[in-house]
């Protein structure tokens, strides 16, 4: 059975080693308002109701434009079970498949193919009731009921794709009417208004034609979305074009007549491309090119995404001197998080030495200065734990993202200032990176925290990921902070939750360096593009309400 | 002149098996796991293993390449990992976009290149060291940066062409003209400068022989001359270069495609590598073989037809 939480690579090589724009940090104050003001991003959403309000309020309703073109990377595959996490699935996913729950920008959630949902009272999150919208057709035009939305779900844990692991608690689901369903978890599942949005794919409801021959799945769609795949006019890995879904249920929200996804992976070229008014938005856009995009007339957002971070995976290694937490102290003390961030996430990136970043459910303020540059302390605490001569630390880094190996260069710098003798090997990709780590030949790897926009559980698998703890790091405590918060809702969760940061910042498993955003560009004939303030979110240009989905600015 | 040709397919065979076993070799031992990128980063050794066991790649790799050659025997070049799309229908795909730029490129190759070099050999002088200067420059400036640049001035600057994409011909013959122009240019570049000097110097010393002052002196139309006469004489050399600068013009393909975001093989090729996508690999590979072998075996016709002691003695 795979892991729960797995996540796409290519999406997160190409996020990450990509300084956040001056926009991050307004969204980011942005993401800290709105949790403070009680929005839910995942850790604490229980129910939801029918009472989604309009973002923007001069929307068209209906087509008002021909083609909306977007620029992104190869999918892993356009069949939704088989398909990566995160933003691949809004590119790929959402255009053609309607989710039963919609996640806004500020990270609301608010009604797609579900009008309501909530977990049984007294169920400690374990039971989920989902009631469906009435009258939704998939395209091949069946009726979408209960007992689709569970069929789509048996399929997607047993196609064994990235996401199965979503549901490898699920002890079963019910249609319990023709519109109602009961999903039933063996353990706590705090984030399903999450994990059944748009931004996972199991949400993603798929119909009895494609059940039936899901190899038809790599070539066209059978969702209940706005578009739907159209084979004759797509090329794998190069072009997809979605063409209108006669089937849809809210004409109303959409607002071209196809949308094309072209597969451009360099910036250069997508810049051009958008430049010569060939591509509308550019959904993958390195950092080094948001002043070409801004000086082409294009304009950029962005928003906050994960944290750059050496993760001390030797820290269950007996041998290693990774497992003396003065020792991982000392590191964490060793780094100028300050100058990092303002050196390699070119000035705009936050610096933070929590698991957590901040505005998402779990950020403690209160241990934000854990930790703070002091190179004596460092090697007053390496002299406590016994290496009063320092020690040699085998660290193992990805070209991928960590561009140039900058990061591993100046941890290197740092570490060496207090007696540490840090040797990097670089490996190109993830594909090379992953089984490196697992060898257990490394007692840290270079490698980003958080997602935990996503919910505190996901960021907990990400960063416990088998490879990026080699040694197999287990916590009777964690396990109990874990339990605990994801049993509660709302602010008592969010509470347990700065307890989990904090005994992950204390026993300092991670070396968290600084923040980094994403960011995309949106030609000028586009509008109603809104920035999300939460991490691990995408800009999503179609949506089930006409007043979020994007439309041509002339309209 | 059949057997000649039957002669010539069958050597061909070998050829394609070693290419094939190379392929394979090659990709075997380039790190990486298609294993990792299918399912993601948050699982362990085992699983990824278990991954590979499925797809069949824990298999030694003579077994691995004996299916890949009973999957060819039996008509099919297999599934790709990771689209689940047929390795024939994925080539089927981008086979058009390729062959009509290297048609396209070879056309204007041959076209512009015999025409610069004729005008080079006759009038000489200037013209014929601007060929020159024009081909050490071409020959110098890689042809992704020359795509570059007519992408910057030519779609981006005056919006005159189109900078990415390729439209079908039976979609859209007026855009599909449109989308191949910078595409081709980019990929002839290099060959039109090498066509015109070849021809300049093949033609210079055809028109130095005694057969064609002979020929001047039998009042022959400068004309008829310099095309039905020089030319003919001039041509094996030159379209060598030209079967030469074809074939080097569908490895220039990989980086055309890239530049202009092209959906054909050289694209597909470089996908499929980074992606460890052994079945598109061997599949792509085994096309542009044959590619190669057919326009070698174009070459050797055209010799025959352009010279008749040629098809005496094959």
């Amino acid at each position: 059975m795979p892991a729960r939480y797995p996540f796409t690579l290519r999406a997160h090589a190409r996020r990450l080693g990509r300084p956040a724009s001056l926009l991050a940090i307004a969204t980011l104050a942005a993401g800290t308002l709105a949790a403070c003001g009680g929005v839910s991003n995942g850790g604490g959403s229980s129910t939801g109701t029918a009472s989604a309000t309009a973002a923007a309020s001069a929307a068209p309703t209906g087509i008002t434009g021909d083609t909306l073109t977007l620029q992104f990377n190869e999918p892993v595959s356009t069949n939704p079970a088989l398909e990566g996490t995160s933003e691949s699935d809004v590119v790929f996913g959402a255009i053609d498949y309607d989710s039963l729950i919609y996640q806004l920008g500020n990270g609301q959630y608010v009604p797609d193919l579900a009008t309501s949902w909530s977990y049984a009272p007294g169920s400690k999150n374990e039971v989920f009731n989902l009631t469906l919208r009435q009258n939704v057709h998939f395209s091949d035009g069946s009726l979408l009921t209960a007992s689709s939305v569970v069929n789509s779900l048996e399929y997607f844990a047993k196609a064994d794709g990235p996401q199965a692991g979503y549901l490898a608690t699920l002890a079963s689901a019910k249609a319990t009417g023709t519109y109602t369903v009961q999903l039933t978890f063996s353990a706590p599942e705090p984030d399903l208004p999450f994990l059944l949005s748009q931004y996972q794919d199991i949400g993603q409801i798929i119909g009895p034609t494609g059940l039936a021959n899901p190899k038809t799945l790599t070539t066209t769609s059978d969702g209940t979305g706005p578009y739907v795949l159209s084979a004759a006019q797509s090329v794998a890995n190069s072009q997809y074009v979605f063409t209108l879904n006669s089937h849809y249920w809210n004409p109303a929200a959409v607002h071209y007549k196809q949308v094309v996804v072209k597969v451009i992976t360099d910036a250069t070229t997508a810049l051009s491309a958008a430049e010569s008014g060939q591509v509308d938005a550019l959904l993958s856009l390195p950092s080094s090119a948001q002043q070409s995009a801004k000086s082409g007339n294009l304009t950029t957002f962005a928003q906050p995404f994960s944290i750059a971070s050496l993760i001390l995976m030797g820290r269950s290694d007996p041998k290693s001197p990774l497992s003396n937490l003065k020792v991982r102290e000392a590191i964490n003390d060793a780094v100028d998080r300050s100058a990092l961030a303002q050196g390699l996430g070119g000035g705009n990136s936050v610096p933070t030495d929590e698991f957590a970043i901040p505005g998402t459910t779990g950020y403690d303020p209160a241990a934000a200065s854990t930790y703070s540059y002091n190179v004596a302390t460092a090697k007053s605490l390496l002299a406590q734990a016994g290496y009063a001569g320092g020690f040699k630390l085998a660290v193992l880094d990805t070209l991928a993202l960590d561009a140039n190996g900058d990061i591993g260069a100046a941890l290197k710098t740092e570490l060496a200032a207090v007696g540490i003798d840090v040797t990097i090997t670089e490996t190109p990709s993830p594909a090379q990176f992953i089984p490196a780590a697992l060898s257990k030949q490394y007692d840290a790897v270079i490698w980003p925290l958080s997602q935990n926009g996503a919910g505190f559980p996901y960021a907990i698998q990400f960063a416990m990921a088998p490879f990026t703890n080699a040694f197999g790091t287990t916590s009777t405590e964690l396990n109990s902070l874990m339990a605990t918060a994801g049993a509660l809702s709302g602010s008592a969760a969010s509470a347990a939750y700065e307890k989990v940061d904090d005994y992950l910042t204390d026993n300092a498993w991670f070396v968290p360096l600084f923040s980094l955003g994403a960011t995309l560009a949106v030609a000028p004939g586009v509008a109603n593009v809104q920035a999300p303030s939460v991490d691990n979110t995408t800009i999503d240009p179609v949506a089930p309400i006409a007043s979020l989905s994007w439309y041509p600015s002339s309209s | 002149m059949l057997r000649y040709l039957l002669r010539r397919l069958l050597l061909s065979i070998p050829l394609l098996f070693v290419v094939s076993i190379l392929t394979f070799i090659m990709v075997a031992i380039v790190p990486g796991d298609p294993a990792v990128r299918i399912l993601g980063a948050g699982h362990t050794a085992a699983q990824y293993q278990a991954l590979d066991q499925k797809l069949g790649l824990t298999a030694p790799i003579g077994v691995q390449y004996w299916h890949w050659v009973d999957g060819v025997l039996h008509g099919t070049l297999g599934t790709s990992l990771f689209t689940n799309q047929t390795v024939t229908s994925e080539l089927a795909q981008r086979l058009p976009t390729t062959i009509w730029l290297v048609i396209g490129a070879t056309l204007v190759t041959v076209v512009a290149g015999v025409a610069l070099g004729l005008a080079s050999a006759v009038w000489r002088g200037p013209l014929g060291r601007v060929v020159d200067a024009a081909s050490w420059i071409t020959f110098a400036v890689p042809n992704f940066w020359l795509g570059l640049i007519l992408v910057e001035f030519i779609a981006v600057k005056a919006r005159l062409l189109p900078s990415i994409g390729y439209v079908p011909l039976g979609q859209d013959p007026g855009g599909w003209l449109r989308s191949l122009i910078l595409p081709v240019v980019t990929l002839s570049a290099v060959g039109v400068t090498g066509i015109a000097k070849q021809t300049r110097d093949a033609m210079a010393e055809v028109l130095s022989r005694e057969f064609i002052a002979a020929l001047r002196m039998a009042g022959l139309s400068r004309r008829s001359l310099l095309l039905r006469h020089a030319l003919r004489n001039a041509a094996i050399p030159i379209v060598t270069a030209a079967g030469l600068f074809s074939i080097a013009m569908l490895g220039g393909t990989i980086l055309v495609e890239q530049v202009f975001v092209l959906p054909g093989m050289g694209s597909l090729v470089v996908q499929a590598a980074s992606d460890h996508d052994l079945p598109v690999i061997e599949g792509a590979v085994l096309y542009f073989t044959l590619i190669v072998i057919a326009l070698n075996l174009l070459i050797d016709l055209s010799y025959a037809w352009l010279n008749p002691r040629v098809r005496v003695t094959a």
